[in-house]
């Protein structure tokens, strides 16, 4: 077979976390291949349409709905109904593409806080819920933070935000430029006692590694970027990984299982190619970084007579603990013209409700002015009681598309063991495979730290003067683009599906590289802190491999 | 809460769909001829559809949605390669309001008078947040309207970039 030639590592999926072991493991000399089931984006793909974007419908990067679709239910208490990414509710916006969700992401590049690596010990146990203390610290990560925040060229603030933890270098390019929505609530927080900074982005602000600083469009979110000033891994880890001549990468490529030798070790994959042919790629060493919901179904799925419950499953804990966050967001109209075409449009950030010292709710969230409003989704955007169409609809649109000002929060969502990632009995995808059941929703308390932040949020927007303000809310459940936590990392096997270092605790020469080694999910986006556990990762796959690990089947 | 038509609304109108989606669109052609310019929306579909985007957004110092062109943004959905998920809807959820219209005030949606169309929509709205599933139709046609009047010109409907020069949105 042409692709049957054996190689060190292969890494599934080429996104956040797939980008980083990709890279750090070439530049270190080490042959890899990436597998990505999605194509190639270029520039030249780019374009301003709200119609053709991460959130449209259908979705633009993907997923393809079509091969594989996955099921979805709130309880296990329901038969899980087909769902469509985009399309249905319940599961969305999880791009499939190189780069994976980095191509259309917000590029918000947060540190974790400390007590987000400490939830149990800071909250003690949450009843319902699984929350856990990670096995590793915010000191342990700070250096792979730094790392990663160098490697794309985060821009922020160093020492703006009180609330932020130390950290040993200031960002290697300075901050977006604080726009009108920006300028009001850094104004008003400060008035009101609130600690205003511009938050960390990992979009550039002047040329760096060759590439091109951001031009202030209001397109951001949920596309592709023009001018490649977003730092997704497809512009930035991964072309760096192809120039060392040590990094293949196969997109269109579709990972079906994870095969074992004749001792039940790992040492190849099943994919399907471009032409849609079953392939077969033998590695010494195997690394999963699928996402959420991919990776664990991967898993799943790669069941065998060594591993009856699926590779890596021995706890039973791979696909539980799916979490994401809820949504905090607050909506303002104004008697005055607040301009908001100046993207990305977050400028103004702040932490004071992102585990308040009052400690009243588990966790919480940051708050910051939203991406730059566009009219369809403005459309969808109405204060309670306010008609949705005919004349007064038009006169709303009319009237406070330029008066308005939204501010978002993405709220720590609570772990529980239920909510989880498991193979549909009755539904398979093109290739054959049994689909990913996803089985969602939130507890009382996540409705109470999102409606704590929310209405921080109304008395922010009250201050600047709203005429009326409002709130977003949450459904019954549902997972989205910062899914989370289904191959939890811990130290013991029984408990946690993954290592501190994110080695599979039960095949040595597996590892999980994306959000799904997350233990919990903190009240930020989660793409630098998937990046810095990566960062971490692979200093010590290197390490070890160096010393003869893994290499021809050697046990680490 | 807020009566927000959000995205979650309209991710439960379109929900309740999918599970028929493999079904095979129904071609207009097979019943009855297409309306002009149009590639799914028969001539009686196209009325409604017009009918309908003229109600939710009515012409007034700018244009209205029939002016705007949102019927042919959403006959190039449903002709379009995701146009399975939405053509069941369409042809059921038109027949459905022709029949109400029909017994509530002697005559299809597009014959009747504004007033008379408007409480068509509003009993139409009214079961959609009750969550009542024949009336999810609601959810969808809301979107499709928005999406046709404020969207890319290049998909159809908001000719001439109108509803951006109304509400100065530059892009």
């Amino acid at each position: 077979m042409p692709n049957s030639k054996k190689v060190d590592v292969v890494v599934i999926g080429s996104g956040a976390g797939g980008g980083v072991v990709a890279n750090e493991l070439a530049q270190a000399g080490l042959s890899v291949v990436v597998f990505e089931r999605g194509k190639s984006y270029s520039p030249a793909d780019f374009n301003h349409d709200e119609l053709n974007s991460q959130y449209s419908l259908p979705p633009a990067y993907g997923p393809s709905v079509f091969p594989n679709p996955r099921t979805f239910r709130y309880t296990d208490r329901e038969t899980a109904q087909r769902v469509y990414p985009g399309v249905s509710e319940g599961y969305g916006k999880t791009a499939a593409a190189v780069g994976g969700g980095t191509v259309a992401y917000g590029a918000a590049a947060w540190r974790f806080k400390k007590e987000d690596f400490r939830m149990k010990s800071t909250y003690g146990s949450i009843p319902g819920t699984s929350v856990e203390d990670w096995p590793i610290s915010y000191d342990d990560l700070e250096p792979f933070y730094e790392k990663a925040e160098y490697e794309l060229g985060v821009s922020g603030l160093a020492g703006a935000d009180p609330f932020a933890e130390p950290r040993k270098k200031p960002y290697p390019v300075p901050p977006l430029p604080i726009n009108p929505q920006g300028e009001i609530i850094r104004d008003v927080g400060r008035r009101i006692g609130w600690h205003p900074f511009p938050p960390p982005f990992a979009i550039l602000t002047q040329p760096y590694m060759g590439r091109n600083p951001c031009v202030q469009c209001v397109w951001c979110l949920a596309h592709d970027c023009e001018v490649q000033a977003k730092s997704g891994t497809q512009v930035t880890l991964l072309p760096r990984a192809m120039q060392s001549g040590k990094c293949e990468l196969r997109n269109n490529s579709f990972v079906t299982r994870i095969l074992t030798d004749a001792k039940g070790r790992p040492n190849r994959l099943e994919y399907f190619d471009a032409k849609h042919q079953r392939q077969e790629q033998f590695a010494d060493l195997i690394i999963v970084a699928c996402s959420a919901t991919e990776s664990a179904r991967l898993l799943l799925n790669s069941a065998d007579k060594f591993h009856p419950k699926g590779l890596g499953n021995s706890s039973g804990q791979v696909g539980r603990n799916l979490n994401d966050h809820t949504g905090a967001d607050t909506f303002g109209i104004f008697d005055r013209e607040i301009p908001h075409d100046k993207g990305p449009g977050p400028s103004i950030a702040f932490n004071d409700w992102n585990h308040p010292r009052s400690r009243e709710i588990p966790g919480g969230g940051y708050i910051y002015n939203y991406y730059c409003t566009l009219p369809i989704e403005f459309a969808g955007t109405r204060p309670p009681g306010e008609a949705l169409w005919g004349k007064a609809h038009k006169d709303f649109q009319r009237k406070y598309f330029r008066r308005y000002l939204h501010l978002g929060s993405n709220c720590q969502g609570l772990p529980q063991e239920t909510n989880c990632v498991d193979l549909d009995p009755g539904v398979r995808d093109a290739w054959g495979m049994p689909v990913a059941r996803i089985t969602h929703s939130w507890m009382k308390v996540d409705y109470q730290i999102a409606d704590y932040v929310m209405g921080k949020g109304e008395i922010l927007l009250k201050e600047a003067g709203a005429i009326k303000t409002w709130r977003g809310g949450n459904g019954k459940g549902g997972v989205g683009d910062h899914q989370n936590g289904t191959c939890r990392m811990g130290d013991d096997p029984k408990t946690s599906v993954v290592s501190k270092y994110c080695q599979s605790h039960d095949v040595d020469n597996l590892f999980v590289a994306d959000g799904s080694v997350l233990v919990t999910d903190a009240g930020f986006n989660p793409s630098l802190t998937i990046q810095a556990v990566a960062y971490w990762s692979a200093d010590y796959i290197k390490k070890q491999w160096q010393g003869g690990a893994w290499r021809n089947g050697k046990l680490s | 809460m807020s009566n927000s038509m959000d995205r979650r609304d309209f991710l439960k109108a379109a929900g309740g769909t999918v599970a028929i989606a493999s079904m095979p669109a129904m071609s207009a052609a097979v019943q009855g001829s297409l309306a002009p310019g149009c590639k799914f929306f028969t001539v009686p579909q196209a009325a409604t559809i017009e009918a309908i985007s003229e109600q939710m957004i009515p012409s007034d110092e700018s244009p209205g949605g029939k002016a705007a062109g949102v019927l042919f943004y959403i006959d190039g959905v449903l002709a379009g390669p995701f146009g399975r998920f939405y053509r069941t809807n369409y042809e059921e959820g038109l027949a459905m309001i022709d029949a109400t219209s029909q017994k509530q005030f002697g005559g299809n949606f597009a014959s009747l008078s504004s007033d008379h169309q408007a409480a068509i929509l509003e009993s139409l709205q009214s079961g959609h947040s009750r969550r009542e599933s024949r009336h999810e139709f609601f959810g969808l046609l809301w979107r499709h309207v928005m999406e046709g009047y404020y969207g890319d010109p290049e998909h159809g409907g908001n000719r001439d970039g109108a509803s951006w020069k109304m509400i100065g949105f530059e892009g």
